[in-house]
């Protein structure tokens, strides 16, 4: 049994937007994360998946339950501890936004060597020199500034940006998305190496079920706020239990017939994820669900383990 | 060239440069597709190898100012797009093409309601020129329930920000198939919104398309898609067609090098790891290499490949390859062929 790094205890967060209503982004979500593991959070836009990464890291505040990490619940009203700082970090979807275009690429990635003075002050560079050659890019890129380079180069630095303080838990949010399949490919492959080289664990958040296939050991299903399917990757696959698991898996689209045979027959998408103001009655999932019954719209059903390692939140199993 | 059916839209050898302060940007260099009518088609490539470019050349809405067309022809219903008149032009867009746009937020006019955007499209489309403004709005409700929108009432009185994106790109689909127009270019329609919500926009659209009768060009960057939704496939990379085909073929013996490495990069549902990626990156548009634009990033490039520019050739009943690899292969089928040729060709 490997050892736990990250547990999220029933974690809540809601945003109050006016009188008695409030968006219920995150909604009782419990997880388990291993050291060494990949999860990866699944759904779609809306579902509350990056909000989860956001109130990890400390952007936003939770409104009920914990986040332990490392064994150590994190403090509610407190920033995060440096350490914390320095053990966590996150790559943004869009390297556009979350890169300075005023600095050089040698000017992001010395600030958190500084900040966590990772090495002394006069090796910066030589560390820096290292960095980039983790993430496959040449020297010179150093003195380039983000808006010079093109997307996954952009992306590369802001992996190599999350590397600088020796993290041993990384948070992905949607790293790739916003890129073409061969550069994807190759980001991809070497996040897995740096992975398996550095023993990260890693929460990779994504919309792509393929992607998911290739990285992840374990997989979370998200659907407003909740989470309903979690398993191992192959379980998951091979049968997932959960009908919103089923709709995502039967809506991709697909380039071989092996891959076709995975894909429910009897599931098509229908409908779209309601706003999360007003999250339906009972299970949240049965305004869009083929197999619903009575039980459905009143009861919220609860997170039952059907195999090992396995749960799924629906009334049918 | 003899065709069995004529071409709805017939591109001949077309490139289209950018004027930049380095000088032109050769963005689209020499290339050439038919469309039929009833036929939807797959035009794939990754971001910047010209596709929406192409597209825009055919609606003429590229900014003129800044674009020199050297050489190249459009046809669309026997009329050549590129000498056109304002009137001819205004005609043709009209009622001969539609275009779904990629971002559906920024297609929409938010300070007007659905409903007025809609009847605006019908009245200008010459079609119901004579109807009174109750059978205009009742062809608009008609349009949007036909993309399956509950309560069209209630959507024709809202402005588009009170709309989700997967209600938005139905309003520009319905806008788009509101009039009977003969062309829809579909351009990455679906690239802003969830996997469920893009699937029942393809389902949509495949039905919608073929009971009107129309044709589709589809621009994507996914393979996925193409393989869903269309019947032939053009390949795009660095400006050029490099290879175009029946959907089927494409999987069962993809040709070109680039179309190779573009399979193996899609992550598979069934596993199986990662690929390596293609290696090296999308061509400089202002100084593209001199031969064949893939061929810095081909793992077979051979001295003609970085001398000539490959010209295409049929290697099986319509499935052409722009690469050196194929030639004299190719040159002994064209003469067997020659029938065959005709038929399917799309020239050299």
């Amino acid at each position: 049994m490997s050892n736990e790094i990250l547990r999220l205890d029933n974690l809540k967060l809601h945003f109050d937007i006016g009188k008695n209503t409030s968006v219920k982004a995150v909604d009782g979500v419990n997880l388990t994360v291993n050291e060494c593991e990949v999860m990866g959070l699944v759904g779609e836009s809306g579902s509350g998946k990056s909000t989860i990464a956001y109130t990890l890291m400390g952007m936003y505040q939770q409104t009920g339950g914990d986040i332990i990490f490392d064994g150590q619940a994190l403090e509610r009203k407190k920033p995060r501890s440096k350490s914390f700082r320095r053990d966590v970090q996150i790559v943004f979807q869009d390297p556009g936004s979350s890169l300075n275009p005023h600095q050089s690429v040698k000017e992001i990635l010395s600030l958190p060597l500084k900040v966590h003075k990772i090495v002394p002050k006069n090796q910066i560079e030589d560390k820096i020199l290292e960095i980039l050659e983790m993430v496959e890019l040449p020297p010179d890129f150093m003195y380039k500034s983000p808006n010079s380079i093109g997307g996954g180069e952009r992306q590369l630095v802001s992996i190599a940006r999350a590397l600088c303080s020796n993290p041993k838990f990384i948070i992905l949010d949607e790293p790739t998305s916003s890129l073409d399949v061969s550069i994807q490919a190759k980001i991809l492959n070497m996040l897995m190496k740096l992975q398996k080289e550095k023993r990260l664990t890693y929460i990779f958040i994504t919309h792509d079920m393929g992607v998911m296939r290739n990285v992840s050991t374990n997989i979370a299903i998200m659907y407003l706020g909740k989470i309903c399917e979690i398993a191992t990757t192959r379980v998951f696959y091979e049968s997932p239990l959960h009908p919103y698991t089923q709709m995502l898996l039967s809506a991709i689209p697909v380039i071989s017939e092996e891959e076709e045979a995975l894909k429910s027959k009897r599931i098509r998408s229908e409908g779209e994820i309601p706003s999360s103001v007003n999250v339906p009655s009972g299970c949240s999932f049965h305004t869009r669900c083929v197999f619903k019954s009575d039980i459905c719209m009143k009861v919220d059903p609860e997170m039952k383990e059907v195999g090992p390692g396995h749960f799924v939140r629906c009334h049918m199993h | 060239m003899e065709q069995q059916t004529k071409a709805m839209l017939s591109i001949e050898d077309l490139m289209i440069w950018y004027k930049t302060y380095r000088g032109y940007a050769k963005v689209v260099d020499g290339i050439s597709l038919e469309v039929f009518p009833g036929e939807k088609v797959g035009l794939v490539g990754e971001s910047g190898c010209g596709k929406t470019t192409t597209m825009k050349a055919i609606m003429q809405t590229l900014p003129a100012d800044i674009i020199h067309v050297p050489q190249g022809e459009i046809w669309f219903e026997g009329q050549n797009v590129l000498t056109m008149t304002k009137e001819q032009l205004l005609k043709m867009r009209r009622t001969g093409v539609s275009m779904i746009s990629q971002s559906p937020l920024s297609a929409l006019n938010p300070v007007f309601t659905v409903g007025e955007q809609l009847m605006d499209i019908i009245k200008y489309s010459g079609q119901y020129s004579k109807a009174n403004k109750k059978e205009m709005r009742e062809v608009a409700l008609e349009a949007i329930s036909s993309v399956m929108l509950p309560d069209p009432e209630r959507i024709m009185n809202s402005h588009p920000h009170q709309l989700s994106g997967g209600m938005r790109q139905r309003i520009c689909i319905a806008a788009a198939l509101v009039t009977p127009k003969h062309l829809l270019i579909a351009d990455e329609p679906c690239s802003a919104l969830d996997v469920t919500i893009q699937d029942q926009i393809h389902r949509m659209l495949r039905v919608l398309v073929e009971e009107k009768q129309r044709a589709l060009v589809m621009i994507t960057h996914s393979l996925g898609v193409a393989r869903e939704l269309v019947d032939r496939i053009f390949i795009m990379y660095g400006g050029t067609i490099v290879e175009s085909c029946y959907i089927s073929d494409l999987f069962s013996n993809p040709s070109h090098p680039y179309t190779v490495g573009l399979l193996e990069c899609v992550p598979r549902l069934t596993g199986g790891g990662l690929s390596t990626g293609i290696y090296g990156y999308v061509p400089d548009y202002i100084n593209p290499p001199k031969g064949c634009r893939f061929c810095p990033r081909c793992s077979k490039a051979m001295d003609i490949c970085r001398e000539q520019k490959p010209s295409p050739v049929e290697i099986a009943p319509g499935h052409h390859v722009a690469c050196f690899l194929y030639g004299d292969r190719a040159q002994e089928k064209e003469a067997q062929n020659k029938t065959d040729y005709k038929a399917h060709g799309e020239g050299g």
